[in-house]
């Protein structure tokens, strides 16, 4: 009982966090969860369908706020669907580590960029390709080391003009695409505790609600920015301080 | 099935309604959801889309929100 409590609490102050910034909190949970002693695999399905309850939710609110353009997501979801199945398949022949250290050098960078660029959001790049190529390397990427790939999405959007809550409100819509379809190869190969999972789905729900009510009333563009700069370093530090075994 | 959801959008704005009026919450992030919609409307308007009951649905919570910053200007204007 009190393993459910501790894994119920955890999803719901890393969802919360994580739905203020538009993105998964898997890339937090997974490796917690493994340092808690859970298999790795279970760990990486657990936290994809995390993401997915909890980014549903947000979108779910953002539809009916009229803030969500599910227009824009079309290239993201078509081919961040295909590539994610892929990239949790190859996650059994691929060196964990290897993806990982360049997940660390990725989040590190876009951190930085998104600190210190001060570039004025006058244009916007949204042609449609670019958006399939970012949609096909993040699901790779994310179904290899089991994350939703939203924080992957969201820095690169920023970066190419978008508005850091308008990026943060699509990748919400964009991240159960992902994640489901990864969750589901996942089941194929790993014994899946399903209390706990229905535990960590409410936390995850609520912590959803939480996070995206904190995001739209009482956060600004430029601070929903600097909040996912911050989280993102911290989960840096968290993969480097796990990779060098200290 | 928009018609729907249309309803379930006003009765979640109504809910909603308490934390934009609270004046503590930045007119800016106000301001801000009013330009996403406008953007979404452009959006839709380029693609021709301005019958379809989505349309609709996003005119309807762009008056409420109209209607929040209107309230929001009275409540929330310190005097000098």
């Amino acid at each position: 009982m009190e393993y459910y409590v501790i894994y119920f609490f955890l999803t719901l102050a890393l969802s919360t966090l994580f739905s203020m910034g538009g993105v998964g909190s898997a890339i937090g949970l997974v490796p917690i969860f493994s340092m808690m002693g859970m298999p790795l695999n279970l760990a990486k399905a657990i936290g994809l369908f995390i993401n997915s309850a909890s980014t549903i939710t947000a979108s779910i609110m953002n539809f009916f706020r009229g803030v969500l353009d599910v227009g824009f997501a079309i290239p993201l979801i078509v081919s961040i669907m295909i590539a994610t199945p892929v990239g949790a398949w190859m996650s059994q022949y691929v060196q964990k580590e290897i993806v990982e250290w360049v997940l660390v050098a990725f989040l590190v960078v876009s951190a930085l960029l998104l600190i210190f660029s001060n570039r004025e959001q006058k244009v916007v790049y949204d042609k449609a390709w670019i958006l399939y190529v970012i949609g096909g390397t993040v699901g790779l990427i994310s179904g290899t080391i089991g994350v939703g790939g939203g924080s992957l999405i969201m820095p690169l959007l920023i970066l190419l003009g978008f508005d850091a809550k308008k990026a943060a409100y699509a990748i919400s819509f964009v991240i159960p695409f992902s994640t489901l379809g990864a969750f589901a190869t996942y089941l194929s190969f790993v014994h899946m505790d399903w209390i706990l999972l229905g535990v960590v789905t409410v936390a995850a729900i609520i912590g959803g609600y939480l996070g995206d009510r904190i995001m739209h009333y009482r956060l600004t563009p430029s601070q929903v920015k600097k909040l996912i700069a911050v989280v993102l370093l911290l989960l840096a530090a968290k993969m480097i301080y796990k990779l060098i075994g200290v | 099935m928009l018609h729907i959801m249309k309803k379930i959008a006003m009765k979640m704005l109504e809910n909603e309604k308490k934390d934009a009026l609270d004046c503590s919450v930045s007119d800016e992030v106000v301001d801000e959801w009013l330009d996403t919609i406008e953007e979404r409307k452009k959006r839709m308007q380029e693609h021709h889309k301005t019958d379809t009951e989505q349309y609709d649905m996003l005119l309807g919570v762009e008056k409420e929100v109209k209607k929040i910053k209107e309230i929001r200007a009275k409540k929330c204007t310190k005097p000098d």
